[in-house]
């Protein structure tokens, strides 16, 4: 909260955006005097969260907001400042993978695989080493790339060739890799030796290559991001800046906005039933030997000694603040794709470069104004770049990076270990780690592209090109529909009989069941599961699953329940201490139109107006206002969450309290 | 805050307010939430209770952190006590 007394000498400080209003209980403090008996002050709505008032709104107008419309000629040359082409694929088609085409076998052009050089090496040749590149161009970078600490191959031999005249020539057929060139491609700082290569000399309009050439300067004004229609080439991706941005320990800082008590402490926040570490704060990462994922039982020493303060998750409240998280962002960038619950790609194109760090650096007060929430933001031209950017920024006390031109990208991906690239994984990074590519800047520029996608397939083939700088990941505003829900949660204690398990198994179909319903979807196989405690190595172990087809697809929890309690019953062995069961519901299609069956009877329509009841109904006065009696009234089994915080901002009865 | 707000009121907190001087803001002071009364001086800003049993609390302009939010509404139960809505278990 900014503070502007009177008499101060400090610039007045940015306007904020609006936010949801928080509501808070007054306590009684200790002077002051207890007004009779206790009375609990309630609402009658439960479960509605405190709504934005009218005035919020009309803030909204007054806000600092993001130019966004930007002429199309500031665009362009905006663009054209910004472009600076690695290789001539740099504005690639794009083929059936969503790879720039030519990122197969035939693709010299874009980095040279050397003659002496075996294909099992993914290393591009040394020009210092005097092996004799094949093609016959030969572009500069127009800025001095970075010296790489390592002994990788410098940025410069891997980018620089040196034409000899045999070979393939720079620009490729139209058949196989359409490259196009902005037409000052010498003015944005590449040359390009090779006249060939240069697609404004004039020729005869009717020969192809003219033709080809005439097609690439179109689409280098569709590139610089003109709205115009491709009619008569294929989609290319606009040259898109993106940032994300991310929340520091995310989970933590939620429980720090109504606990200020915790802030500067170790917290770390357990999985559902107090399972596992799956957040920790900046001081609790900084201890010892409580590493993320660590079960809780195995790290109760530290926790003891460094007064580690344990909280079980809350998933009410971190949901809640990310929805207010996504509202400042939505004023802040006019597309916003949320990618999980504390992270949201944005798209920042409108925005002029020159004030991208500024509005970044704006983004990152305003949430934190409103929300309590510290992000990180990182800027850059593909989500895998943002992904490193964010990454840089974090380190950052600012928490902000900006990764737009080429020798910021070089620099962050020179320190950027293979490991930590998005996309890469724990399964590949030893794979390229034993072909000698140990930094993000080496996989992107020092790797031969047929290689990756050769040998890695085509995802991580998309990851080099974003990590170049060429977009492959579209920004997706709408999440995809899922494909399978599931629910499958350990109990709070061991479960013996079979009625307590089918207790629990209806509570799970109903969950998984709304899950579907919400999406549309009708699941026509059902997966069953139910184990023991398989730490608990000293009793019996048994643990067993069936998969059900379905007589139809459906998501009437009668109907599904009429299917798996069988299933359960013949899964079922007495004697052991089960500790979870597991539905899973796939096979999902569309609730309309539905496949007519010839044996099954049709379903009952009335089915589903029960079920669209019952949502109704848990919509309005919370969730399991209403629900079957076969998911238990006591429920024994249900998970632990005995450090839970108060859902402060989605109950009334929980609201946080002043003195 | 006693004249003022008693006890089980509900405040409505905006956070994204910039307190006028005499608002009441909520701050976090040693971890707990404070009502007070806000009060810029030259130097520091003071938080004041209605209270005159409750001393005034000084924050240095580096901890503007510790506020919180500006209270805008104010919700009271009269007299009559409302039971508590039946929670779902």
């Amino acid at each position: 909260m900014p503070i502007t007394p009177g008499a101060s000498p400090h610039p007045p400080h940015p306007p904020h955006p609006p936010k949801s209003p928080v509501a808070l209980l007054v306590r009684p403090s200790a002077p002051t005097v207890r007004l009779g008996p206790p009375l609990v002050a309630t609402l009658s709505a439960p479960s509605a969260s405190p709504t934005t008032t009218d005035r919020d709104q009309q803030r909204t107008q007054h806000q600092p907001h993001t130019t966004p419309h930007t002429t199309p000629q500031e665009l362009a040359t905006g663009a054209g400042q910004r472009m600076r082409p690695l290789t001539p694929s740099l504005w690639p088609t794009f083929d059936d993978a969503g790879l720039p085409a030519g990122t197969g076998e035939a693709n010299e052009t874009c980095l040279p695989a050397g003659e002496g050089i075996s294909p099992m090496s993914p290393m591009s040749p040394n020009p210092l080493g005097a092996v004799a590149p094949t093609p016959t161009t030969r572009w500069r970078h127009a800025q001095t790339p970075p010296t790489p600490e390592r002994t990788e191959p410098h940025p410069s031999t891997a980018l620089t060739t040196t034409g000899n005249g045999r070979g393939r020539p720079m620009r490729p057929s139209t058949t196989d890799a359409k490259c196009a060139f902005p037409s000052d491609a010498q003015s944005s700082g590449w040359e390009i030796a090779d006249s060939r290569g240069i697609p404004d000399a004039p020729d005869a309009p009717d020969a192809p290559d003219a033709r080809d050439r005439q097609r690439g300067k179109q689409t280098a004004s569709v590139t610089l991001g003109v709205a115009g229609d491709s009619t008569g080439f294929s989609w290319r991706q606009p040259p898109l800046t993106l940032a994300l941005a991310d929340a520091n320990s995310f989970y933590s800082s939620c429980e720090e906005v109504f606990r200020p008590a915790l802030i500067g402490q170790p917290v770390i926040v357990l999985s559902n039933n107090d399972g596992c570490v799956i957040a920790r704060s900046r001081a609790a990462k900084c201890l010892p030997g409580v590493a993320m994922g660590a079960p809780v039982h195995t790290i109760q020493r530290q926790i003891r000694a460094y007064g580690i303060i344990v909280c079980s998750a809350n998933f009410a409240l971190y949901g809640d603040l990310s929805r207010r998280m996504l509202d400042v962002m939505s004023q802040y960038a006019a597309e916003v794709a949320p990618y999980s619950i504390d992270e949201a790609f944005l798209d920042v194109t409108p925005v002029p470069d020159a004030d991208k760090a500024a509005w970044a650096h704006r983004l990152r007060r305003a949430i934190h104004q409103a929300v309590g929430v510290w992000v990180s933001v990182g800027v850059a031209p593909t989500k895998t770049l943002c992904k490193i950017a964010t990454d840089q920024a974090k380190e950052d006390s600012r928490g902000v990076c900006v990764l737009l031109d080429r020798r910021a990208q070089e620099e962050a991906l020179a320190r950027t270990p293979i490991e930590e690239v998005w996309g890469i994984g724990a399964r590949r990074a030893p794979y390229l780690r034993a072909h000698g590519v140990e930094t993000a800047y080496a996989f992107a520029y020092a790797t031969d592209p047929a290689w990756v996608k050769r040998h890695l397939y085509v995802p991580v083939a998309r990851t080099q090109w974003e990590l170049r700088g060429v977009a492959c990941l579209p920004l997706e505003t709408t999440p995809a529909q899922r494909q399978q829900v599931l629910c499958a949660r350990s109990f709070g204690r061991p479960v013996r009989e079979l009625p307590e398990l089918k207790e629990a198994l209806a509570d799970y179909t109903a969950r998984v069941a709304a899950k579907a319903r919400a999406q549309g979807s009708l699941g026509a196989t059902a997966v069953l599961w139910l184990a023991t405690n398989g730490f608990r190595q000293a009793e019996p172990q048994y643990s067993a699953s069936v998969t059900i087809h379905l007589p139809r697809a459906t998501a009437f929890v009668p109907d599904l329940l009429r299917s798996l309690y069988p299933a359960l019953e013949r899964l079922y062995r007495p004697g052991f201490a089960y500790h979870r069961v597991g539905v899973l519901l796939c096979d999902l299609t569309p609730e309309t139109p539905q496949q007519a069956q010839l044996f099954t009877p049709p379903p009952d329509a009335r089915d589903e107006e029960i079920m669209a009841v019952m949502s109704r109904i848990n919509e309005r006065f919370g969730r399991d206002a209403i629900r079957f009696l076969a998911t238990g009234t006591t429920r024994p089994w249900q998970m632990q969450q005995t450090a839970r915080s108060p859902r402060s901002t989605t109950r009334w009865a929980e609201i946080a309290k002043a003195q | 805050m006693a004249p003022t707000l008693r006890p089980h009121d509900i405040l409505v907190i905006d956070r994204l307010l910039d307190p006028i001087p005499g608002a009441i803001v909520v701050a976090t002071v040693d971890g707990l939430f404070l009502v007070r009364r806000f009060q810029p001086g030259m130097h520091a800003i003071y938080l004041v209770a209605d209270n005159p049993t409750a001393g005034a609390i000084r924050l240095y302009e580096e901890m503007e952190q510790q506020l919180w939010g500006v209270v805008t509404h104010l919700v009271r139960a009269l007299g009559q006590p409302i039971p508590p809505p039946p929670t779902a278990t």
